[in-house]
């Protein structure tokens, strides 16, 4: 059982739960659709953007723990943050996936929870899907480019 | 079991001894996640292998390859002999009495892709209709949609009722003047329904309207024999019938069969090749084109001789009181819902548990050893039809036991405490 209570240990868990997030957004300025063709889950992330960074954000998402967990996560750790900073923020998700990066909690935060899925490749894509989906809303405006810091 | 199995039983069964089926699948002595014994519930996306299906694909690389139909030498004459067996062999396990309507294809999938194709080239006009089920497999809506699009032909489809069996009245109704194919699936991989597929083959040839038939999950758990059914087309795959992966049968009447231009080109389904025109090989090397999956026929070969040396009747019964116990036990706990209650059902069970995903039932059931198949089972329209996205799956063969069963519900349980 050690593996399963990594993988859904208090952070995932909590995030799973979590309200705060959820939800359409009455501000919002651009939103995409993500699905997981394996299993049909589906999310959708809105987001209010502005001077190159994510002022809010909120999802709806029909689908597994991981998969409400990250964007939960990505939410919380997201907002406030430049658009430009996603990219990297996925590179250290996928890292932490493919264990290329030892998980530090002081440095990664809630984020090396998502870490609990390395050992599954077939929920890779449940960890991954909201932070793809928010790329795809980040790459459907041109607020990118107006980033100040 | 429904009267196709009854009816086809052999007459003097011999017995059916589960103890010894489960020693011939060596892959059941493996641990996987941490030396946790394989409980393998997942069947119905692809069965496992006999000990002799193995063996004979080993025995065929190191011994017997060559490639068919084009050498002189000795191994290439042994080879073709026993590629072109497993035809005769094929054709006498699904009743078919002329074997070159035999057509070795990739799998289920491509079976129903060459029918499409052909449907699309040769039959299909505009205004045409083609009926399928609210059931069907992606593999059984997706190349008819292609095939409507290239030919301006429409889609019917048979819904599905609350238990999870089809609606026959409905069906009655959308069989009209404008159905040129009916195309269903014998038994529902999310279900487990099994569908009346005599009836509805044969209210659909009094209406003058050919079927295909997919039995990917029907030829593993029951004897389906053309003389009886009288399907147009079938398919199946071989590695959910314990066979290798790769290699599948569509058996197709000749008459539709000839009137279907080549589905692939190339090497070994030729008569002529000249610059000014090329002219083809009858049925069926027309369909087979370049080398085949040799050595994928004659393990599949070996997997229907498997399969026909055990007594059919005796092993249905044996999975459907595994599959009904299963059912049972799962009634009973609380806060699982069984989806799919269809009269006559075999191989598997869909469920979901309160609010937990599939995917989460799945992986903590992996955790201890249980491999249950978890998502849509490439079932969207139905699971839809249902108000879900995603199910868990157990799906049971000859080899599993009692134990199996009880691991899963167990298994559950301690799930429903975790969650």
């Amino acid at each position: 059982m050690d593996d399963l209570q990594t993988l859904y240990q208090a952070i995932i868990r909590q995030h799973q739960k979590e309200v705060r997030w959820r939800g359409c957004l009455l501000t919002a300025n651009a939103s995409a659709e993500g699905e997981n063709p394996k299993c049909g889950d589906q999310i959708e992330v809105h987001a209010q953007i502005a001077e190159g960074t994510f002022i809010a954000l909120r999802f709806e998402a029909a689908g597994c723990a991981l998969l409400n967990a990250s964007a939960s996560i990505m939410c919380a750790r997201m907002e406030g943050q430049t658009l430009k900073s996603l990219t990297q923020q996925i590179t250290v998700i996928q890292n932490l996936l493919n264990h290329e990066t030892t998980p530090d909690l002081s440095e990664l935060g809630e984020l090396s929870a998502l870490a609990g899925a390395a050992p599954y490749p077939s929920r890779h894509r449940c960890v991954l899907l909201p932070w793809e989906t928010l790329a795809k809303v980040r790459n459907s405006t041109s607020e990118i480019n107006k980033q100040t810091g | 079991m429904d009267n196709a199995t009854q009816a086809t039983a052999k007459a003097s069964p011999a017995s059916f001894d589960p103890v010894a089926v489960r020693a011939d699948f060596p892959i059941l002595n493996e641990s996987v996640r941490n030396g946790k014994p394989l409980v393998y519930l997942d069947s119905a996306a692809t069965a496992q292998k006999p000990r002799v299906v193995i063996q004979r694909l080993q025995d065929y690389y190191a011994r017997e390859n060559a490639n068919i139909h084009r050498g002189v030498h000795f191994l290439s004459e042994q080879a073709t002999e026993a590629y072109e067996s497993v035809r005769s062999k094929t054709a006498a396990f699904m009743g078919v009495a002329d074997s070159d309507e035999i057509i070795f294809v990739k799998g289920a999938t491509e079976g129903i892709n060459l029918v499409a194709h052909g449907f699309a080239q040769s039959i299909l006009k505009p205004g045409d209709q083609i009926l399928l089920t609210e059931m069907e497999h992606h593999a059984n809506i997706v190349p008819w949609q292609l095939a409507a699009e290239r030919s301006g032909a429409s889609i019917k489809v048979i819904p599905v009722t609350d238990d999870g069996d089809l609606d026959l009245a409905a069906f009655n109704r959308l069989l009209g003047p404008k159905t040129r194919l009916l195309a269903f699936t014998h038994v529902s991989n999310a279900l487990g329904s099994i569908n009346p597929a005599k009836a509805m083959i044969d209210q659909a040839h009094r209406a003058g309207v050919p079927v295909l038939l997919d039995g990917a999950q029907s030829f593993p758990h029951m004897e389906v024999s053309h003389r009886e059914l009288d399907w147009d087309f079938a398919v199946f795959s071989g590695h959910k019938l314990f066979g290798p992966t790769g290699i599948g049968v569509l058996h197709g009447k000749r008459e539709w069969l000839e009137r279907f231009p080549p589905y692939q080109s190339g090497g070994d389904m030729i008569e002529r090749v000249r610059f000014e025109g090329t002219t083809f090989k009858s049925i069926p090397g027309k369909f087979e084109a370049g080398t085949p999956h040799i050595a994928g026929v004659i393990g599949l070969g070996a997997a229907i001789d498997y399969v026909t040396q055990l007594d059919r009747q005796a092993a249905a019964e044996y999975e459907h009181r595994l599959l009904e116990l299963a059912r049972s036990g799962l009634e009973q706990s609380d806060g699982v819902r069984i989806i799919g209650n269809a009269a006559q059902r075999t191989g598997a069970v869909s469920f979901v548990i309160g609010d937990t995903h599939a995917h989460d039932i799945g992986t903590f059931l992996d955790a201890d050893g249980i491999a249950i198949r978890a998502g849509h089972h490439c079932t969207q329209p139905l699971l839809a039809r249902f108000g879900l996205a995603a199910t868990a799956r157990a799906s049971f063969s000859i080899y599993n036991n009692e134990d199996d069963v009880q691991r899963l519900l167990a298994g559950i349980e301690r799930l429903k405490r975790f969650f």
